[in-house]
Formats: structure tokens, sequence, C-alpha cells
């Protein structure tokens, strides 16, 4: 594989899979550090990949797969209650206490689910990935990712309509 | 263009049958249905962006691993000739020793010059017996006879 190839194949997937790596590592700087690796690991085997019939794919499971890697070898359960991500700004004006409320509940809700619907919903709701992307990291069918996506969000929908509907 | 309502947005959404634009629309703050809202906030809050100079910094790293690569591919075979080179240098040198001969010694010197003189024989000179037939101050002619 040409350079130019893999800079236009793989490399201009490294800001799309950082928001999955950024998520599942628990912070931005493991996130860059571990992006930098995926993408060498890559580079070293560029010739490989070059007649892979779907590269985008191979890239987002080798991510996902190179995060999981390193949180067994870290001995981290892969819990979104563990995340010290920072804040991002709110665009909906709510304090800090109703936030940390929100978020603690939510956490829970999440793991409350099946360990494969609660890892489809971060990876679509939250890291903003195509149910294909999503298929090739997971390796599953499209179709039954929806079936995950879809169990899911009901749950979670479900549970928060209960939590504040009371409100 | 059909307009959605936001109903039927919802349920495309728990039916997860919506776009990525979709689901933009549906969390962008504006949507206060309980379960959507609280989630929406949530999503909001925990979604991550790349750092702008993510790639520059990434491809700058692959690069300088690519010239490490190269300097080691050059460097390495020429080590390995120095190596070879003086290994056979060594042993060219310790085979040149073993061919070049060995001195001799004086007991094989002498063994060798008796060898050479029993060669010549230890029979006394004849003398011949010389008849002058003519004689003056110049010259003497005369006939040997062994």
């Amino acid at each position: 594989m040409k350079t130019e190839d893999f800079i236009d194949r793989v490399f201009s997937l490294s800001e799309r899979i950082y928001p999955m790596v950024a998520r599942m590592l628990g912070s931005h700087r493991s996130a860059e550090d571990a992006v930098q690796e995926i993408m060498i690991k890559l580079w070293d085997s560029r010739k490989k990949i070059a007649n892979h019939p779907n590269i985008k794919g191979f890239v987002f499971l080798t991510a996902r797969n190179y995060c999981l890697d390193l949180l067994k070898k870290k001995s981290l359960e892969f819990d979104s209650s563990d995340l010290h991500l920072t804040v991002l700004k709110s665009d909906t004006g709510q304090n800090e206490v109703e936030w940390k409320e929100l978020s603690a509940i939510i956490e829970r809700l999440l793991k409350q689910l099946p360990s494969q619907q609660r890892e489809v919903m971060m990876m679509r709701d939250i890291d903003g990935f195509e149910f294909s992307e999503i298929a090739a990291a997971m390796d599953l069918k499209v179709e039954h990712v929806r079936v995950l996506l879809s169990r899911a969000r009901k749950h979670v929908g479900k549970k928060l309509r209960n939590i504040y509907s009371y409100d | 263009m059909t307009s959605r309502k936001p109903d039927n947005l919802i349920d495309k959404y728990l039916a997860a049958e919506t776009t990525l634009e979709e689901e933009e629309t549906l969390f962008d703050g504006k949507n206060q249905q309980p379960g959507i809202a609280e989630w929406a906030t949530y999503r909001n809050r925990k979604r991550n962006k790349a750092p702008s100079n993510l790639p520059d910094t990434i491809w700058s790293t692959i690069q300088k691993r690519r010239r490490n690569r190269q300097r080691m591919l050059i460097g390495l075979p020429a080590v390995a000739a120095s190596i070879a080179f003086v290994v056979f240098a060594l042993i060219y040198d310790a085979g040149d020793q073993q061919v070049a001969p060995r001195p001799i010694t004086y007991d094989e010197k002498e063994a060798l010059l008796h060898e050479a003189l029993s060669l010549f024989s230890e029979e006394q000179p004849t003398t011949s017996k010389q008849n002058v037939i003519y004689e003056d101050d110049v010259v003497i002619i005369y006939m040997t006879s062994q």
C-alpha cells in the first residue's frame, strides 16, 4: 500500500476512532498515545492490509481490540462509571450538582445493560459511529447491532422516564 | 421535504432506525421529552473530540520511525560486512602461517652437507705420463697417456 493510500484510507480514520478510544481508556492522554500506537501498528502492516475487503472496518476492529488488550493488561474493568474524562462544556445550563446526579443515574442504568447492548449504545450515541462501523468493530451483523441498540435505548429511555417524570 | 413530528423521530430512535443526522437533531438540547432530554444532556457532555493536532502528531511519529528503520537497514549490513571482513582476515592470516616453511635445524643442515659430499668420489686423481716433444723458453709441447 502506498503512503498516499495509507493516509487516505487508514490514517484519515485516526480522528474517527479517537472518541471510542478515549471513552474506553478513560483519559485524553491515554487516548492520544493509543491512537498513535494503533496507527503505527497499521502502518507496519500496511502491505498485508492493502487488499483487505473492508479496511475501515478493520481499522475500527483493530482500535477496539487494542483498547481491550490494554485494559486487560492494566486489569481495569471496562466500566463507564470509572471514566475520568474532563467534562465538556454543558449546553443545557445545568449546574454541577444536577449533572453529577444525572451522570450517576445514567451510569447505573448502563451497568444494568448486557455488555453488548451497553457497548453498542455507547458507540452509537456517544462515539457517533455508523451501524456498519459498530458492526465491524464488534464483529457483528448490522441487523444485530440495530436490535441491540433498540433494546438498550428502550431500557434506558423507559428507566429515565420513570425517574424524571416524577419531577 | 416531509417534516418529521418529534414523536415519529423518537419512535424511530428507539427502533434504531434514525440516521446520525436525525439523532443530532434529537439531541440538540431543544427536546424536553423525559427520557430523551436527560440522555441528550449526558451524551452531549460525554462526547469526545480528537485534538486538532492529533493527525500531525501521529504522522510525524510514523515518519520518524520510518527514518530510523531506514538507517537501521543501511547500518546493519555495513556492520555485518565489517565483521565478516575481520573474521575473513583473521582466518586468512592463520592459514598463511601454516603454509610458510619451517626453518631447518643445524643437524638437518649437517646431514644434508654430508649427503652432498658423499656424492663425490674419494679416488685419488690419476697422474698422466708426459712425453715432451718440444721445449723452449715460451712453450712446452708434450704428449700424455693415462
